[in-house]
């Protein structure tokens, strides 16, 4: 709680401060891919990041995608963790520079659910029932089911009259409350949902998960100091879960460790938002 | 015949919206207990309650600087908007029509289309352009509080200046003074009450208002109770929307005290100086306070950020992306679902809001239920005020609870879709109507009420033969407004998951569709006009027996949602 109180306090910092001076690192985290680990225990990076990039961080937490694709665009923010999807259009009108993503990223899924005693078995049995997306710009959520959904030739009706409730977290609790009938969402965020209860495993059977796909990256604005830049990576690559500290900054972030990431590896991810016509 | 027609038209119409906000019986008893069961207790912790009161800072810092920019924004408009200084009227009859009247004339009507457009889009929709457009944080909240209600504050303040005695300012003109001194030493002296009055109404609403920007990120209550329903953190949902009810009180009790000194101020002609000055609240406040907490609350909008290096042109690269609106058939073919889903769920919202209010309300009447003549021994005396007062409380509940929290509350109970949005928009119906209604039902002339009295009516038949027919216009114009409301409300449920043009927007900008979402804002506009437009002329013949400051009354309460204008 004390970290949202933090992301507070540095959010009216920004609002004094708002252009990076040669010691501050501004930084902002997506909470719609995994909420309650990224607000609650984010002092630790915070702490980790100040330091080995020797410059004071100011982390934001925005609920807005778009706003955080603008701030790149406008040189607002410095270093922003971002989903596939989101990479992919920053890149196109921002020009951002990925730079380093967890291993689980390069080989993520998506898992569609249903009722345990539903009839879907299979994503062709989804024809004549509603189906939830999540937030309209999530990779895992949105972007990469539907193309699977075309790939698999699901009746196109189901897409176009499924229901975008805006997160991971709603899309599960919506099925698991018999809302819709079936919904798709980020396996990390199934995982954490229903480990910790927060939504009843017994409500909720996975019928299919998505073959591998990227996704999350983090990524520096273009044009930022190749050495802050560099630093940044250098900083989440140096993560070691034989350090009792970084454990738990790793834990927070639900990584076993980081990879360099390269842009030319989400071209699929691009091909797709492309078909899709979610891309301009 | 022609009844029977209009009838079966109005039926069809509404059973196609009770199909578009897709009603349905679905309710959902456990996901709802959850949430209840959830709920208690709400979390008190110390951590917890820091986060809230800067939330609370936070949103009344919004406000203030919402406000004072309206202020700033709207009363240049409000004076350009002013008919009788720059389009007719008396003090124009000796002029001669030149190219400068011409041109002034047609800067005040250019005034009056954009407060227009100004208040005809949702202070929401602004909300979500600014964040995308200026960046994370309260600052974007501000600005939009500010621009919205700049165009609400410019209409009333133009009516209230049109509408003071012409006594001076005729005497004046006559003297051979110039516009800008007469409206310097007679108009403005005439209205500055009354101005002062709905800057602080105004203010009140605004605090309502910035609780619930939070929710497309601009930072306050709404953005904490927004992250806590989606950490599924119900106990604290229940300490925010508390600490909410608390501020909201606070804040309209504060206003509506320093309203009423005004007020009486008015009656006397003294002007908004010194009325402040001689003031009690203010005499007893040293300046230096007010000044802090003025700053203290710009610094806490993020109010700093304003002077950042090229924030202005960044919001000027972003909207520039906005045009041109994509007006391509195949995608305006795409927005007639949600259109119609709008509609339907600020149709439905509101039937649902008569049919609740209305039952609330006969309870809720002093004159039908606590009458001393009526009530039969101690017992039914105390049942009935039990009654009375029950069914008031419920009606404050309902309405101090904005429309957008009860979205995300129906979302529990019915799920995602137009049909939450409808019943949360029928629930803060119902307080506001319920309210409304009893009222009218109490201020009825009593003169028909006692006639069918003496002649042994009962209570019952005296409702229904002597209150209802008196109280039925007003009831009706009452609706009617609240519908012209809801309209714009129903626009913005979709934000946060209620169905409708919101959603389509949302989804738009969050893809960077910018010329799309320009198409929903123009949409927006050009049905919250309609709406208005069509409101006002079913509510002609009742608004027409009352004076012009009633309008501007109605105006302000019906765009912001509270019916306690001053």
């Amino acid at each position: 709680m004390a970290h949202r109180l933090a992301a507070l306090l540095v959010l009216s910092l920004a609002a004094c401060k708002p252009q990076a001076t040669a010691t501050t690192l501004r930084v902002s985290m997506i909470p719609t891919t995994d909420p309650s680990k990224a607000i609650r225990e984010m002092e630790p990076l915070i702490d980790y990041l100040s330091n080995k990039a020797g410059a004071k961080v100011e982390m934001t937490i925005p609920t807005n995608y778009a706003a955080v694709v603008e701030a790149l665009v406008n040189d607002q923010l410095d270093v922003a963790f971002l989903g596939g999807f989101t990479y992919v259009q920053a890149s196109k009108r921002a020009g951002v520079k990925p730079l380093v993503q967890r291993d689980r990223d390069r080989e993520f899924h998506s898992k569609f659910v249903t009722q345990p005693g539903s009839p879907i078995q299979s994503l062709a049995d989804l024809k004549g029932h509603s189906f939830a997306f999540g937030d309209v710009n999530s990779t895992s959520g949105h972007l990469m089911p539907e193309y699977f959904m075309r790939q698999a030739n699901v009746d196109p009706s189901v897409i176009a009259k499924a229901i975008y409730t805006g997160g991971h977290d709603a899309t599960l609790l919506a099925v698991a409350n018999g809302k819709v009938d079936a919904g798709a969402l980020d396996e990390a965020v199934f995982q954490r949902l229903t480990t910790t209860a927060k939504v009843d495993p017994a409500t909720v059977r996975v019928f299919w998960t998505t073959p591998a796909f990227l996704d999350y990256v983090w990524v520096a604005r273009k044009g930022l100091d190749a050495k802050i830049s560099g630093a940044v990576a250098n900083a989440f690559l140096a993560l070691d879960d034989s350090d009792p500290k970084q454990k738990r900054i790793l834990e927070a972030l639900s990584a076993k460790k980081y990879v360099p990431a390269e842009d030319a590896s989400y071209d699929k991810l691009r091909q797709a938002a492309e078909q899709a016509g979610l891309l301009w | 015949m022609k009844r029977a027609v209009l009838a079966g038209a109005a039926c069809a119409a509404l059973a196609l919206c009770v199909v578009g906000a897709g009603v349905r019986p679905a309710f959902d008893a456990r996901a709802l207990g959850a949430f209840v069961r959830g709920v208690f207790p709400p979390d008190l912790s110390p951590p917890f309650l820091q986060v809230v009161g800067l939330a609370v800072a936070r949103t009344l810092g919004i406000a203030v600087a919402g406000t004072a920019l309206s202020v700033l924004g709207g009363l240049p408009l409000g004076i350009l908007a002013t008919p009788s200084l720059f389009r007719r009227g008396p003090l124009l009859a000796g002029e001669r029509p030149g190219p400068l009247s011409a041109l002034l004339a047609g800067t005040s009507l250019a005034a009056r289309a954009l407060l227009r457009f100004l208040r005809a889009v949702p202070d929401l929709v602004w909300a979500l352009l600014f964040v995308v457009g200026f960046g994370l944080g309260p600052l974007p909240g501000a600005l939009a509080l500010g621009v919205s209600s700049a165009g609400i504050l410019g209409r009333v303040y133009a009516d209230l200046f049109e509408g003071v005695p012409p006594g001076p300012v005729v005497a004046l003109h006559a003297a051979g003074a110039s516009r800008m001194q007469v409206f310097a030493a007679a108009v403005w002296p005439q209205a500055a009450p009354s101005v002062a009055a709905y800057t602080l109404y105004s203010f009140e609403c605004c605090v309502r208002a910035a609780a619930v920007l939070g929710f497309v990120g601009a930072g306050g209550i709404g953005g904490e109770i927004n992250l806590s329903m989606r950490l599924f953190e119900y106990g604290q949902v229940l300490t925010l929307l508390l600490a909410f009810v608390v501020l909201v009180l606070l804040t309209d009790t504060a206003s509506r005290r320093l309203r009423g000194r005004f007020q009486r101020n008015a009656v006397h002609g003294s002007g908004l100086l010194r009325g402040a000055v001689e003031g009690g609240v203010a005499r007893r406040t040293p300046a230096v306070l007010w000044l802090v907490v003025a700053a203290l609350a710009f610094q806490q909008a993020g109010f700093l950020g304003i002077a950042a290096p090229g924030l202005l042109g960044h919001f000027g690269r972003f909207a520039r992306q906005l045009f041109p609106p994509d007006l391509s058939t195949a995608f305006l073919a795409s927005l007639v679902e949600p259109l119609w889903q709008t509609v339907s769920i600020s149709v439905v919202g509101t039937a649902i809001g008569i049919g609740l209010g209305g039952v609330l309300a006969l309870p809720a009447t002093a004159t039908l239920l606590l009458d001393p003549r009526d009530v039969p021994g101690p017992v039914g005396r105390a049942a009935r005020l039990l009654a009375y007062s029950a069914s008031r409380l419920v009606l404050a509940l309902l309405r101090s609870i904005p429309e957008l929290v009860w979205v995300l509350l129906c979302i529990l109970a019915v799920g995602l879709g137009p049909f939450a949005g409808a019943l949360a928009l029928g629930l803060h119906t119902a307080g506001v109507l319920g309210k409304l209604y009893a009222e009218t039902l109490e201020e009825v002339p009593d003169g028909p009420v006692e006639e069918l009295r003496a002649a042994g009516a009962t209570r019952p038949q005296r409702l229904l033969w002597a209150m209802w027919p008196q109280a039925r216009e007003m009831l009706l114009g009452y609706t009617l407004l609240r519908w012209e409301t809801n309209l714009r409300v129903s626009t913005v449920v979709g934000l946060v998951g209620g169905g409708g043009l919101g959603l389509a927007l949302y989804n738009n900008v969050q893809l960077g569709f910018y010329p799309r979402a320009a198409t929903l804002v123009l949409l927006i506009y050009l049905l919250v006009s309609v709406t208005d437009w069509l409101s006002d002329r079913l509510r002609k013949p009742v608004a027409s027996a009352e004076a012009p400051p009633a309008s501007a009354m109605e105006l302000i309460s019906a765009a912001s949602g509270n019916p306690a204008a001053p």
